[in-house]
């Protein structure tokens, strides 16, 4: 058969249509899109009145629209219209939240050695979004400057197939492919989507279908036994800092006080201090703190981050991670 | 226009067109997941454009929307390959219209994207040519070109390998 005939043949034959549950799916996504660009259209107009009427006054943007927006790419798509009230020019489509660049560094999620659920930086810098991140993520892929040297709990030829946020807080999540078969594996690769989102501003909580099982309402929360009790976020190994930068993870030490100090290439210790988690003895708790330096034994540091124990005041839980200093910059 | 009237009227056109859609993408793409979401999204923007549209025959327009999306994607597909080095995962597929699916799209991977465009939108639509030159937004003895070229492409791939099928 020739291939015009085969692939003829293939276009007679009779198709499944979609089902009315698709449809509903897809009437709900559809209106939800028309509301957006109709909201977009009443900002685009409100901004035409202001620059208009409003003489030299100075103009804000809406958060959704405006150049400091990353651009969105393709080939161009036939002119599309709304019903939505005429403005004086085209309004800017408002970026999908999980479409938005992030302020770096980003971290995907995976498992140390010992099992520990731990973050590696991301170093792939455009575009840094929840959906960019999370399907590089589940496809295991770490970017384009090496391995993370972590492990994964996500069977292989899984894919993102949907990402969405919902009330501004909840991310729903369809991933196609085969989910993990027991339920050790599902919990710790079901940890891997929800702390890759949710270190996104705006997204608390996920709702992750898979293998059409839904697992509703999932946070950070549900899955603190995977993680060591101390676990920084912020800086990231051998990042280059300035003369003062932030500290930041999640922690359960006791009485919320987590520790840090900074020791020179010879282990000298040049500063230290504390900072209070939101919650500790027994819970979880968030800390950050900004470290400023002054001065430094040399352009190479460690930041060791940990608990003081109890008994004897010692370093437990210790998380060290080597760092490059640039005075020069803030 | 009220999104509840504009539902009634485009409720037909979506239960029409969005299998077929999907079988052009799915040929473009090889890639069934992808291939359910860019249909999807060509009809998304057929329905923000139907009160400007639903007046003439929306087809074209959303297939001009489907194969610029599928183009897209090969680009997107293209960069990610450069950067990483990997292919897409194998589909293992059950259906045996979709299985020949997938041979045809693995043997129209040998054509430029607006190509493949073209053969899909010529046997697979059944459209004739010109009505393919006005969504593609290309001359008509370029489209007869493209086709004529295209065939001579698949049929040493595509006639060895049905015999052994």
């Amino acid at each position: 058969m020739s291939p015009e005939d085969r692939i003829r043949k293939l276009g007679s034959a009779e198709i499944t249509g979609p089902s009315e549950a698709e449809w509903q799916a897809f009437s709900e996504t559809a209106h939800r899109s028309v509301s957006r660009r109709r909201l977009a259209a009443v900002a685009g107009g409100t901004a035409f009145l202001l620059i208009v009427f409003g003489g030299t006054y100075a103009v804000t943007r809406s958060p959704d629209v405006g150049p400091d927006r990353p651009e969105i790419v393709g080939s161009p798509t036939p002119t599309e219209a709304t019903d939505a009230p005429p403005t004086p020019s085209d309004p800017v489509e408002p970026v999908d939240p999980v479409d938005r660049e992030a302020p770096l560094p980003l971290n995907q999620w995976y498992f140390e050695s010992d099992g520990t659920l731990k973050p590696f930086v991301y170093f792939e810098y455009k575009p840094a979004t929840p959906r960019k991140l999370l399907e590089q993520t589940i496809a295991h892929i770490p970017g384009p400057l090496g391995e993370t040297g972590g492990t994964t709990a996500i069977p292989e030829d899984n894919r993102l197939a949907y990402l969405q946020v919902r009330d501004g807080k909840t991310a729903e999540v369809v991933v196609r492919g085969q989910r993990p078969s027991d339920d050790e594996n599902l919990h710790k690769a079901q940890a891997q989507i929800v702390y890759t989102l949710t270190q996104f501003d705006g997204i608390e909580r996920v709702n992750l279908t898979w293998e059409g099982r839904k697992s509703e309402g999932l946070t950070r929360a549900d899955f603190h036994d995977l993680l060591g009790p101390i676990v920084l976020e912020e800086p990231y190994a051998v990042q280059e800092v300035g003369r003062a930068f932030r500290l930041k993870g999640i922690a359960n030490v006791y009485e919320a006080t987590v520790s840090w100090r900074l020791t020179g290439e010879d282990g000298e210790v040049f500063k230290e201090g504390f900072t209070t988690a939101t919650c500790g003895s027994g819970c979880w708790g968030t800390f950050e703190d900004r470290i400023t330096l002054e001065r430094v034994p040399s352009t190479r540091i460690v930041l060791q981050v940990f608990q003081e124990s109890a008994e004897d005041g010692s370093p437990m839980d210790l998380v060290e991670v080597p760092l490059k200093v640039q005075l020069g910059t803030d | 226009m009220r999104l509840r009237d504009r539902d009634e009227e485009f409720r037909a056109f979506y239960f029409a067109e969005a299998g077929r859609l999907k079988g052009i993408a799915l040929l473009m793409t090889g890639d069934p997941g992808r291939a359910e979401e860019i249909a999807q999204e060509a009809l998304l923007k057929a329905y923000r454009a139907w009160p400007r549209i639903r007046r003439e025959d929306p087809g074209p327009y959303v297939r001009t929307a489907l194969v610029n999306l599928c183009r897209n994607e090969y680009r997107r597909r293209l960069l990610e390959k450069r950067h990483v080095g990997r292919e897409s995962a194998p589909v293992d597929a059950h259906d045996a219209r979709i299985a020949e699916a997938m041979r045809l799209a693995d043997a129209l991977r040998s054509l430029p994207p607006i190509r493949k465009a073209v053969i899909v939108l010529r046997y697979y639509e059944d459209l004739p040519e010109a009505d393919i030159a006005r969504i593609l937004d290309r001359p008509l003895n370029t489209v007869k070109s493209d086709i004529r070229r295209a065939l001579q492409t698949l049929r040493p791939q595509l006639q060895e390998g049905a015999g052994s099928r």
